[in-house]
C-alpha cells in the first residue's frame, strides 16, 4: 500500500510534527509506503508532488485547519481523520485502511 | 460545525504570528519607555508600528476564515471585510473588532462558494474567477459589514454607554459598575466590549467625583487576569491544555502582564465557554474590589501602570485575587485535552473520492 498523507494543526509546532512522525514510523513497523507532508508555522515541508499522489492509493488528510494546495488530491480515494488520532492511533488507522481498500479493489 | 471550527482554528493559526508580534512589540517598548524614563524616538516609533500590526489582526483573521470556507478566492473579500470590523467607515458605526472579523470570514465562505456554483452564461465563466467573484463578493461583504453591522455594533455601543452612565450615577452601585467593566473587557479579550469599557472611561475622565480614574482601575484586571490566568492554568494542570497552549503558557503571562489581552484568544477558541466564563468571574471579582477599596489610577498598560495607583499595594491585590479566583476555575472546569484519548478508542473512517 502506497500511502500519501498532509499533517497540519492551527499552531504548527506540535501536533503536525507528532503526527507525522507517528505515521511514518506505523507505515515502517507495518511496511507501507509513506510520504507525509507537514504544513506548519514554517509553510510547507516535505512536499508531495503530483507523480506521488498519481502514484498513491491513498490520501490520508490529518488536518485541524484549511491546507495549501489541496486541489493535487481531487478524484483520490482520501480519508480525512483528526490529527490528535493521527498521533495516538497510527498503527490502527493504517491496519483499518488497508482492510478497506483491499475490500474495494 | 465542523466546517466553522476549522475555519475558525485556520484564521487563528494565520493570526497568531501578528499576535506575538503586535503584543510583545507594545509590551517591550512600554516597559523600555515607563521603566527606564527617556524618550527615544525610535521606541516610540516602534510602538505605533506594534499599534499598526494590532490593527492588522481582524483583516488577516476574515481572510484566512474566508480561505478555509472558500479556498482562494475567500482571501480578498475575507480581508476586507476584516479590515472593515477594525474600521468602521460611516458615520455612527462602530469598530467590531475581530468577533465582527469572524462574521466576515463566515459570510463571506459562504457567499464565495455560492457564487462559485452560480450558473452564467458560458462565454462570461472565465471572467468569473477573475472579475465577478472578486467584485460582487467585494461589494456585497462591504455593504452588510459597513450597514447592517455596522451600525447594529454602534446601537450596542451607544445602548451600553448610556446603562454605564446609569449605573456611575448612583454611588450605591459603584462596585456592580466595577465588576461589568471588568468582565466586558475579559469577555471579548481585545474586542469590542471592552473597547466600550475604555470609551466609557474616557467619557468619565475628567468627571469631579474622580470615577474616571477609579473605573480606569476597574477595568485593570478585565484586561490582565484572562491571560495571566490561561498561562498559570496551564502550568498548574498541563493535561488539560493541549502542548501548544502549553508553549504559549509563557508569552500569554507576559503579556497579560503588560496589559495586552489578545494573547487569551487562541485558549478561548478552543474552549469557548470554560475560557471565557472563568476569566469573566475571576475579573469581575478584580473589577469589584477595585471600587470596594476606592482604587483609582491614572495609568495603563499592566503592571506598567500600578506605580500610578493611589494604593499600589492594594492594586496589586485586587488583580492578583482576580486572577487566583480565574486560574483556579480554569484548572478546575477544564476537561483533560482531547490529545489524551486513550489509544483503545476505536477509529471510525470513511474513504471519500
Amino acid at each position: 500500500m502506497k500511502i500519501v498523507a498532509v499533517c497540519a494543526c492551527p499552531t504548527g509546532v506540535a501536533h503536525t510534527y507528532m503526527a507525522k512522525k507517528a505515521l511514518e514510523n506505523a507505515a515502517a513497523k507495518l511496511g507501507y509506503n509513506i510520504k507525509v507532508e507537514a504544513q506548519g508555522a514554517l509553510g510547507i515541508e516535505n512536499e508531495i508532488t503530483i507523480q506521488e499522489v498519481k502514484d498513491a492509493d491513498i490520501v490520508i488528510l490529518a488536518i485541524e485547519v484549511a491546507i495549501a494546495k489541496r486541489d493535487r488530491f481531487v478524484g483520490k480515494p482520501t480519508v480525512n481523520i483528526p490529527i490528535q488520532m493521527a498521533v495516538r492511533n497510527a498503527d490502527s488507522i493504517l491496519m483499518q485502511l488497508a482492510e478497506k481498500l483491499s475490500k474495494l479493489d | 460545525m465542523r466546517k466553522i471550527q476549522k475555519a475558525l482554528m485556520t484564521g487563528v493559526s494565520y493570526m497568531l504570528p501578528f499576535i506575538v508580534l503586535a503584543g510583545m512589540t507594545i509590551a517591550l517598548t512600554g516597559i523600555v519607555s515607563t521603566y527606564f524614563g527617556v524618550k527615544i524616538d525610535f521606541i516610540t516609533k516602534l510602538n505605533g508600528f506594534g499599534w499598526t500590526v494590532m490593527g492588522f489582526i481582524p483583516p488577516i483573521f476574515g481572510a484566512y476564515v474566508a480561505y478555509s470556507l472558500a479556498d482562494k478566492a475567500g482571501i480578498a473579500p475575507g480581508f476586507i471585510g476584516g479590515w472593515i470590523a477594525a474600521n468602521p467607515i460611516l458615520e455612527g458605526t462602530k469598530a467590531s473588532g475581530f468577533l465582527g472579523a469572524l462574521i466576515a470570514g463566515i459570510l463571506v465562505g459562504y457567499l464565495v462558494n455560492w457564487l462559485k456554483k452560480m450558473p452564467i452564461p458560458t462565454v462570461l465563466e472565465s471572467l468569473k474567477p477573475t472579475l465577478i467573484i472578486p467584485l460582487v463578493s467585494g461589494w456585497i461583504i462591504f455593504v452588510l459589514m459597513a450597514y447592517p453591522v455596522g451600525f447594529f455594533v454602534g446601537g450596542i455601543y451607544t445602548a451600553i454607554i448610556n446603562f454605564l452612565l446609569t449605573l456611575a450615577a448612583h454611588p450605591s452601585s459603584a462596585i456592580l459598575l466595577g465588576a461589568i467593566l471588568s468582565a466586558m473587557c475579559a469577555f471579548d479579550m481585545g474586542g469590542p466590549l471592552g473597547k466600550i469599557a475604555i470609551t466609557f472611561i474616557f467619557a468619565v475622565w475628567a468627571d469631579p467625583s474622580g470615577l474616571g480614574f477609579m473605573a480606569n482601575a476597574a477595568v485593570f484586571p478585565g484586561i490582565m487576569v484572562p491571560a495571566i490566568s490561561v498561562g498559570l492554568a496551564s502550568y498548574i494542570a498541563p493535561k488539560k491544555f493541549t502542548e501548544s497552549e502549553r508553549k504559549s503558557a509563557p508569552g500569554a503571562i507576559i503579556t497579560g502582564l503588560v496589559g495586552i489581552t489578545e494573547a487569551t484568544l487562541p485558549y478561548a477558541f478552543r474552549d469557548p465557554i470554560r475560557v471565557i466564563g472563568c476569566n469573566i468571574i475571576g475579573s469581575a471579582v478584580g473589577g469589584a474590589l477595585m471600587m470596594a477599596f476606592k482604587l483609582a489610577t491614572s495609568g495603563v498598560s499592566g503592571v506598567i501602570g500600578i506605580p500610578a495607583a493611589n494604593n499600589p499595594l492594594l492594586f496589586t491585590l485586587a488583580i492578583a485575587i482576580g486572577v487566583a479566583i480565574s486560574t483556579t476555575l480554569l484548572v478546575l472546569t477544564k476537561k483533560e485535552a482531547s490529545e489524551t484519548i486513550s489509544s483503545e478508542d476505536s477509529v471510525n473512517f470513511d474513504i471519500t473520492f
